[in-house]
């Protein structure tokens, strides 16, 4: 295993993996009921993904030669744990609760690992572990959109079942994806590289203005 | 003669089969006591039990007259003591005003009034009155280990314990803390833990010395350095013989050791001097030692 | 750096230092970023459902459960956990940790009072567009009085308290989201059963002891509402009491001698109410689930 992926935190990850992944057995052993444990389910697993990006030492690794941006792709391999782990966790749900649609519910999997992912990323730049403020914020806006479901009157943001109108929700987290790619993008420039290719922008303004 | 404030008697602590502290006899009285000794010689450890927030295995402790060990007596000595931890984290978003405010009402200053007019005055003691109100995350390294000195220094306690407590500080703050642990080391028993000999030099007038959990000396700092008189030589080249032999700003070679090198000019000695001659064969592993 | 000699070391007795602690920490508590999102958002949501004419009154309380109780309890927590990182220093204060974590405790007040504004205003939302009678489906004012209070006030203040606990007994990382999520688990099974087969005595059981309960379902088509089993105002009894015992469970964390005698028997005490007052809950007050119709008619509901 590569030390940088040695380093991650892997209590944290495999933690809230299981925990997931339990939650999504009990689903399944509840049919009827058990549609309801799913996004919290996703909850806990997007929380697991939300720690891939912990560095204790942060002050040293920053300084080191490999880019942060490359830092960062190598810890959110991790990630595809909690994903792989959750991805077979809903195939059992699915299999025993009808009104899981594997897929649909998968595909959500992946989204809200990679806004946990994402979040995290934006954290890191400030904080050296920023996981459990990430998992909080993640874990929690899933939880709310999933009970209160602000947006129903347009779009059902994290449906389970077959039945809901997926292809909004597909638009809906397309938009996600490709925001989430964004913020990742940004937050892993290096900060030194964003300084230096700011300085001929403010050269170009004052030419034009003369 | 006055009686110890502080006062240790074959006080023992093992980490799961390591022995941290191997029968500590200590008696401390008000005044500055230096604590030298190298990387886990179990300085922290000590400190720690003296700060009454790890209880020794064996041995008896005593604080101010009181057995930390029973927890109303401990309450007392908590009271009386103040403590300043090698490393220190701070609740995220508070300011040096409201961490040390917070600290000042852990410590029992229950009127607002007083505690406020505490809280100034030891953030004013430790030079930081200006800044008070900024962000704990926002200072320098050097700030926030005077915002940590600055809790330990509420209701100048009458012992203080304090590890490292120069660690992160410019010459000139280091000077200035000197002056601050002096005056209290008037009337309060004060042990610092240090790294910085020179520190120990001008501030206390104790040093004990602490290697492998054992007490290696404890006596006066004039008594250690003198022990190294007659045996700090200077000479334009690395004597071989010597226990330790180091350049100096000068170009010329400082040696410490029994032999006189050749062409060798003997000089004072400090208490580094005399500490390293003290720590003998472990010191000749130092790297600056030359071959 | 000056110097002075000042050696009046305070003599304060237990009480004020909680007093004055307590006031600390609840100022920390009414200005965390979390709480305040907390209560903005109980009060958008508010604002939302006004002069909402749906006749699902007697849910809106879940509201406040979620954004000032599951936010509370988070807040409550990262309070708990912010002093870690100095705990060497704050462990050799004289204040000990039962008296920091009673404070902390009291903190919890602060999210509580934030569930009684939110009562006042929710009953001046129904004086000034109030609901139809069947709304309230078969509760009159004490028992709608009982589950409101439940679901904002002692939501708030139990979730805070709840936050403690988990912050002073679980040391591993997420704890607080996990903690969250198994919370959340607990109270949607409860429904869940409880929805599936409403006149099922397990179903009513789990919800009489689950915290953010519901009392109502409403049929899709606003048509009709169901109510569920349970006495509302022992369940609000069984909650309160849950209340002391969480407090009592995060102070026990650091207690020892005596502190610790009194704070088992006291734990106990809270434990053996708790379990009565579930009991009642669940045998007492409406005994059977019913449908009211828009015309006011009231029908036992046998099967789901």
């Amino acid at each position: 295993m590569p030390a940088v992926l040695r380093a991650a935190p892997w209590g944290a990850v495999l933690g809230g993996t299981t925990a997931g992944a339990l939650l999504l057995l009990v689903a399944a052993g509840a049919p009827r009921a058990g549609a309801a444990f799913v996004p919290l389910a996703l909850a806990l697993l997007a929380g697991a993904a939300a720690f891939v990006l912990d560095e204790p030492a942060a002050a040293a690794v920053d300084a080191a030669p490999r880019s942060l941006r490359s830092r960062t792709a190598v810890r959110a391999v991790v990630a595809l744990v909690p994903f792989a782990v959750g991805s077979f966790g809903l195939l059992v749900a699915g299999q025993h609760a009808a009104h899981v649609w594997l897929p649909g519910t998968v595909a959500l999997l992946a989204g809200c690992v990679l806004v946990a992912v994402a979040v995290s990323t934006a954290l890191r730049r400030r904080l050296p572990a920023p996981g459990e403020s990430a998992a909080a914020a993640v874990g929690l806006s899933i939880v709310a959109l999933a009970t209160f479901e602000p947006l129903s009157r347009w779009v059902s943001v994290m449906p389970t079942s077959s039945d809901a109108a997926w292809g909004r929700t597909a638009a809906v987290w397309s938009v996600v994806a490709v925001v989430c790619g964004g913020v990742a993008a940004a937050a892993t420039r290096d900060p030194l590289a964003a300084r230096w290719s700011g300085r001929p922008r403010r050269r170009r303004r004052r030419r034009r203005r003369h | 003669m006055t009686t110890s404030t502080v006062s240790l008697s074959g006080v023992r602590k093992r980490f799961r089969g390591t022995v941290a502290l191997d029968g500590i006899d200590l008696h401390l009285r008000p005044g500055v006591t230096g604590l030298l000794g190298p990387n886990g010689a179990g300085k922290t450890t000590l400190l720690r039990i003296l700060a009454t927030v790890l209880p020794a295995d064996d041995g008896d402790v005593r604080m101010l007259g009181r057995d930390p060990h029973d927890p109303r007596q401990r309450t007392d000595v908590r009271r009386r003591l103040g403590y300043l931890p090698q490393e220190l984290g701070f609740p995220r978003g508070m300011s040096a005003f409201a961490f040390v405010d917070y600290m000042a009402v852990l410590k029992e200053w229950d009127d607002p009034g007083r505690r406020h007019a505490e809280v100034r005055r030891v953030l004013d003691q430790v030079g930081l009155g200006d800044i008070a109100t900024k962000r704990i995350r926002t200072l320098s390294g050097g700030q926030r280990r005077r915002v940590a000195l600055a809790q330990a220094l509420l209701g100048s306690p009458e012992v203080l314990v304090l590890d490292e407590p120069t660690t992160g500080l410019d010459p000139e703050q280091r000077a200035s803390l000197r002056h601050v642990l002096a005056e209290l080391g008037r009337t309060s028993t004060l042990l610092v833990s240090t790294h910085q000999t020179e520190d120990v030099a001008a501030l206390c007038d104790r040093v004990v010395v602490l290697d492998e959990g054992r007490v290696h000396y404890d006596g006066p700092v004039t008594d250690l350095v003198a022990t190294a008189a007659g045996h700090v030589w200077l000479s334009a080249a690395p004597d071989a013989a010597a226990q330790v032999s180091a350049r100096t700003g000068s170009g010329r070679y400082r040696n410490l050791g029994a032999g006189v090198p050749p062409d060798g000019e003997e000089v004072a000695p400090t208490l580094e001097d005399a500490y390293l001659l003290l720590r003998g064969a472990s010191a000749a592993t130092r790297p600056e030692v030359a071959a | 750096m000056t110097s002075t000699l000042v050696h009046d070391a305070p003599a304060a007795a237990p009480a004020s230092t909680v007093r004055q602690l307590a006031r600390l920490e609840a100022r920390r508590f009414g200005r965390h970023p979390l709480f305040l999102v907390g209560v903005l958002f109980s009060v958008i949501t508010m604002v939302a459902i006004a002069d909402d004419r749906s006749p699902d009154s007697l849910t809106n309380g879940v509201i406040p459960s979620f954004f000032l109780g599951v936010l509370s309890m988070v807040v409550s927590y990262r309070l708990t956990r912010s002093t870690a990182p100095a705990a060497e220093a704050v462990d050799a204060a004289p204040t000990s940790g039962t008296t920091r974590t009673a404070a902390l405790c009291l903190a919890g007040l602060v999210p509580a009072a934030a569930g009684v504004v939110w009562l006042a205003v929710m009953y001046v939302v129904f004086a000034v567009w109030p609901p139809d009678a069947w709304a309230w489906a078969t509760f009159d004012a004490a028992d709608r009085l009982a589950i409101f209070t439940a679901q904002s006030a002692v939501a708030g203040l139990g979730a805070a308290l709840l936050g403690v606990v988990v912050a002073r007994w679980l040391r591993f990382p997420g704890a607080i989201v996990l903690a969250v999520v198994v919370l959340l688990a607990w109270v949607l099974s409860a429904q869940a059963v409880a929805a599936v087969d409403a006149p099922s005595t397990l179903g009513a059981a789990l919800r009489m002891t689950a915290p953010f309960t519901v009392w109502t379902s409403v049929d899709p088509g606003s048509a009709s509402i169901d109510t569920w089993l349970g006495s509302p105002a022992w369940h609000l009894l069984y909650l309160l009491t849950l209340c002391a015992l969480a407090a009592t469970a995060a102070m026990l964390r650091d207690a020892a001698g005596r502190t610790r005698v009194v704070l088992l028997r006291v734990g106990g005490a809270c434990a053996v109410v708790a379990v009565l007052a579930a009991l009642a809950a669940t045998t007492g007050g409406i005994d059977e689930p019913t449908r009211t119709s828009r015309d006011g008619s009231t029908s036992v509901v046998s099967e789901h």
